[in-house]
């Protein structure tokens, strides 16, 4: 203290104290003129937009109101310290004393004058916790806040009753209250310099964190841990209790007193900068380490400061809606935006709340510092698309689903670079190291993950990756796009800035397709196209190709019969599956909820009425279709979710497109698919799936001085990963069996990984052999067909019995009948089989087989059975009386052969 | 009786009585101001989708019987605005509450209050009397 006397130039802290109050009191008066008591959020930002002088008028009125708190305070702690200590008697010293509360009070109701999001909640506070006093508690807090919402009462006793009363006491013991010149004039320049540097704040009605002023932030965090509020108040009793008994006693008393406040008041101070700095949203714990951290807390150091500039904008704010009680900046100028749909209207949610920046200030350059050029990213959307009043649920779960996480395709690549035992680990995009597996994602997979950033404006189209939110939910219009357009092409075109893209529901095949027609390719493959290793300049240039991203060249296959009927991918997939429902899966298909025996039911289907939806469900149903009460829908038999655009009528059940509202019939299986018992353990996928596409015989390769990319960083780097193709095929898929315990499926599968990792290549550390894995992979291939394969085209097809492609000829003679294969490709030098093969001929293979735990191919007995009936079916048509009793009894067929039905694999 | 201390005696008496008559007058002011303050009535259409509305004073869980809860968070009166991972949150001093009221997290211990209301099936309407 006696230090801090000597640099200062003032004669005491009373007169800076006094000075302070002078400019309070001033800039109060004459801020009353812009402020509306009636309408007092909108008022304040309509003074933030339109009249500067009222913002330097009320950055005065808030920094000396607060400097004028802590130098009161200094001032009494000062006296306490004084040789002469504090001859005053004792009723002025116990006003004094009861004015620091006044001093907090005048403070506290400048504070609620606001209305903003803080204010409203600590009015409540404050009436919760003054009419928590015993007898006088609700006449005291009707008396301090009124008894309606207004905030008449508040403002009457910020100006008069506590302003009266500090003038009282300042008068009773100082007997003046002018404070000498040289003090006002230094405490003048000081208050105006931090004015202009630092806006007095005001919530934003969006961000979620709720806290008081920083004087009460301490207590806030008290309160945080006291389940019986009202101790708090005996708290601040006392505090003023202390202030006051400080000048009586015995000097050991005064001196315990003394360190007694002072403890007091330090520990307050560390519960106050825990609040300040260290609460987030629901005043949950936060650190500088959360991405989130700026937007959380105020930091008045980064305040955008006072602009000079473009205030002559007053017709424009006037005429501009209100958005959240307030004027917001943004849409003053962005006037009569089009092209966003009526639930982003920016009449209603301004431009603000997906874009930041700052509302309250009509200087361009201000108000589009910190903005979010594109909002929903998933680093930024809990504060755009997932702030309180929009879309919370969802952007708090995102992050959970496979699209977020990519852990199976993290798994596997580990597993078969032998960095993992199982491929079925839970795994994350975020932890993602240096291993070769890792490098290896990095250089060639992971650009395609939600989390991947949207850093350009433009529509979603094949070459887009990720984008958070807008991946999915991006749509530009006619207008918009060329708009976009024009403004590509001459930057000084700002007609986008008046057609704004939409967000909406309407999620398109386009959307997805950019990621999906990667890896297994579902989005070409339900679209009826096959990629080939041809370049563009091999192909007709007819339409039975497409090139895609400029390079891809695609050839015509067979479409999916749901594409060619006109659906989509979200006619099937719903809100949880595509945006997670909370839960990590390591694999998609435990992501997927729908089945094909979701709508294609055979005995009876399992339904839902509206008023049994969870609430998503229900939501988007209304923004879909209209209400249908009484309704019956169908819903998924995995996690019972409704499916929202389907629905039950006359015993038939009915799709209708989403986007393009057509009804579709949905036909039960045919008859075929439940004859007999043959086939009850086959997926409805082996039979219908036509084709999949397939690569084998790929090799892999770390080159040192490839020009590569970090797909994760999104950065150019030297030395990458190097993926050298075999041959892209199109055929029906192979088969084999998912064992879940004891149910056992038959299931498509496709050659996911038959290849050579030179892992020595990345690191040299790694022993010298070149890595070999022979891996199918489970497969949807969304290529389905009305029809189902043929019996000859499983069972005796060496590609279904997963031998690979070539010959497979049964004959018989007198000494018995023998299958016998001849495969097409070599046979691989690592493990002696067919390179297309996934087991030998009549061989079991098991251990590390396939890219997931519970997948393999069929076991040597399993073969022999299947391949006991392809011997039948070399003479029997298939469509023949006696196969079709097989289906019923096998066995009794089987006994009552004749002689001429020669069977292998008797002895 | 001395003199003096009869005036004190007197004043003494007579500044209680008016004390306790002017604190009795303030008591009906405010008793009559709150009574005459006026309901205020919500309306809003039923739509049995366990939709949660937050109104300034209530918050409406939407289903087919539907739950009305105060907004006012137990702990202290903040207005609980917030439904986040199937709870509602509040955030001044992060308690949680279930759909029902029933307080999950603390610092607030007590349910909160839940509101009469009028279930009017033909018209589909909830009405709350504020
Ligand atoms: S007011 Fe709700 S937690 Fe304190």
């Amino acid at each position: 203290m006696e230090l801090l006397k000597k640099i200062w130039p003032f004669s005491s802290f009373g007169q800076i104290s006094l000075a302070l109050l002078l400019i309070c009191v001033v800039s109060g008066i004459l801020l009353a003129v812009p402020y509306d008591v009636n309408d007092a959020y909108a008022s304040i930002s309509l003074m933030m937009l339109i009249n500067p002088a009222a913002i330097l008028f009320r950055n005065m009125h808030y920094w000396s109101a607060n400097f004028f708190l802590v130098f009161s305070l200094i001032h009494i702690w000062d006296h306490f310290s004084a040789k002469a200590g504090i001859k005053l008697k004792s009723g002025i010293w116990l006003r004094l004393s009861i004015g620091v509360l006044i001093i907090l009070l005048a403070m506290l109701t400048g504070f609620l004058l606001k209305a903003d999001a803080d204010s409203l909640q600590a009015r409540r506070i404050l009436n919760d916790l003054v009419g928590g006093i015993p007898f006088i508690g609700s006449l005291l807090s009707a008396s301090l806040l009124g008894i309606s919402d207004s905030l008449q009462v508040i403002y009457v006793h910020h100006i008069a009753t506590f302003t009266l009363f500090i003038v009282i006491i300042i008068m009773e013991h100082h007997k003046t209250i002018w404070p000498g010149l040289k003090e006002t004039i230094w405490v003048t320049a000081f208050v105006l310099v931090l004015s202009f540097l630092f806006v007095a704040p005001l919530h934003d009605n969006l961000n979620p964190v709720i806290k008081g002023p920083w004087y009460f932030v301490g207590l806030q965090e008290i309160l945080h841990w006291l389940s019986t509020p009202q101790v708090s108040l005996l708290i601040v009793l006392l505090f003023i209790l202390l202030i006051f008994l400080v000048p009586y006693g015995s000097p050991r008393n005064q001196f315990v007193t003394k360190r007694a406040l002072l403890i007091l008041t330090i520990i307050y101070l560390l519960l106050t900068l825990t609040g300040y700095f260290f609460r987030g949203p629901n005043w949950k714990f936060i650190t500088p380490a959360n991405s989130d951290y700026s937007h959380y807390i105020y930091n008045p150091f980064h305040s955008n400061g006072f602009a000079f500039t473009d205030y002559q904008e007053t017709n424009r704010v006037n005429t501009s809606p209100e958005v959240f009680g307030r004027k917001e900046g943004c849409l003053a100028c962005h006037q009569d935006v089009k092209g966003l749909s009526a639930s982003h209207n920016p009449e209603a949610l301004g431009c603000y709340s997906c874009h930041g920046g700052d509302p309250f200030t009509m200087n361009k350059n201000t108000a589009h510092k910190n903005m979010e050029l594109i909002p929903g990213n998933l680093t930024t959307a809990e504060r755009s698309c997932g702030t309180t009043a929009c879309h919370p649920e969802i952007v708090s779960r995102i992050n959970t689903g496979l699209m977020a996480t990519l852990s199976g395709m993290i798994s596997v690549d580990r597993y078969v670079f032998d960095e993992q035992d199982s491929p079925d680990e839970l795994t994350t995009i975020h932890h993602l190291g240096n291993s070769a597996a890792d490098e290896h994602l990095r250089n060639l997979c992971v650009r395609c993950h939600l989390g991947n950033q949207k850093t350009e404006t433009g529509p979603v189209n094949e070459s887009s990756r990720g984008g958070g939110c807008l991946a999915c939910h991006l749509n530009y219009g006619d207008k918009s796009l060329t708009a976009y357009h024009q403004h590509k092409n001459n930057d000084q075109d700002t007609t986008y800035l008046s057609f704004h893209p939409s967000v909406d529901l309407q999620v398109t095949d386009e959307h997805c397709f950019g990621c999906h027609s990667r890896s297994g390719r579902i989005s070409t493959n339900f679209e009826g196209w096959h990629e080939t290793t041809l370049t563009a300049e091999e192909t007709d240039g007819s339409s039975n190709y497409r090139i895609v991203e400029g390079y891809r060249v695609f050839r015509k296959q067979e479409a999916d019969v749901h594409h060619t009927g006109g659906m989509e991918c979200i006619d099937c997939h719903n809100s949880y599956e595509l945006m997670g429902d909370g839960t990590l899966y390591p694999h998609e298909e435990q992501q997927t909820d729908i089945q094909c025996s979701d709508c294609h039911y055979s005995d009876k289907p399992n339904t839902l009425v509206l008023c049994e939806f969870d609430q998503e469900s229900a939501i988007i149903n209304s923004l879909r279709f209209s209400r249908a009460d009484g309704k019956k829908y169908l819903s998924t038999a995995k996690r019972k979710r409704p499916l929202i655009n389907t629905f039950i009528r006359n015993d038939s059940a009915f799709l209708i497109t989403k986007n393009s509202k057509q009804t579709k019939y949905m036909k039960p299986p045919a008859s075929v698919c439940s004859r007999g018992e043959a086939h009850n353990d086959l997926s409805c996928n082996s039979c219908h799936a036509a084709w999949a596409p397939s690569c084998i015989g790929c090799h892999n390769a770390y080159d040192d001085h490839e020009p590569g990319y970090d797909m994760l960083r999104n950065d150019f780097i030297t030395g990458s990963w190097v993926e050298y193709v075999g041959e892209y095929q199109a055929h029906a898929p192979a088969l084999g069996y998912r064992e879940n315990g004891v149910v056992k499926t038959v299931i498509p599968v496709v050659p996911g990984m038959i290849l050579t990792i030179d892992k020595h290549s990345y690191d040299h550390s790694y022993e010298d052999t070149v890595l070999f894995h022979r891996l199918y992979a489970p497969a949807v291939p969304h290529t389905t067909q009305t029809k189902g394969r043929s019996c000859t085209s499983c069972h005796n097809n060496p590609v279904a019995l997963g031998y690979g492609q070539g010959e497979l000829t049964y004959t018989a003679n007198e000494q018995g009948g023998i299958w016998t294969f001849n495969p097409k490709y070599k046979n691989s030098p690592y493990d002696g089989l067919p390179e297309d093969a996934w087991t030998g001929f009549l061989q079991e293979r098991s251990g590390k087989v396939s890219t997931r735990s519970d997948v393999r191919p069929f076991t040597l007995e399993e073969q022999k059975k299947i391949l006991t009936i392809g011997a039948c079916l070399t003479c029997h048509n298939e469509s023949s009386e006696i196969m079709k009793e097989s289906l019923f009894d096998y066995q009794k067929v089987l006994d009552s052969r004749k002689e001429q039905c020669i069977l292998p694999f008797k002895k | 009786m001395d003199h003096t201390n009869s005036r004190r005696y007197f004043l003494k008496t007579a500044g209680s009585l008016l004390g306790a008559a002017f604190l009795g007058l303030w008591g009906t002011m405010i008793h009559t101001q709150r009574k005459s303050k006026k309901k205020e009535l919500i309306r809003i259409s039923l739509d049995s989708n366990g939709t949660v509305l937050f109104h300034e004073d209530c918050i409406v869980i939407n289903k087919d019987q539907p739950v009305v809860l105060s907004s006012y968070c137990t702990h202290l009166g903040c207005r609980i605005q917030t439904f986040e991972n199937g709870q509602l949150v509040c955030p001044c001093h992060g308690s949680t509450f279930d759909l029902e009221g029933n307080p999950l997290k603390g610092p607030a211990i007590t349910q909160l209050k839940k509101l009469d209301f009028t279930l009017n099936k033909e018209t589909q309407t909830i009405t709350i009397k504020i």
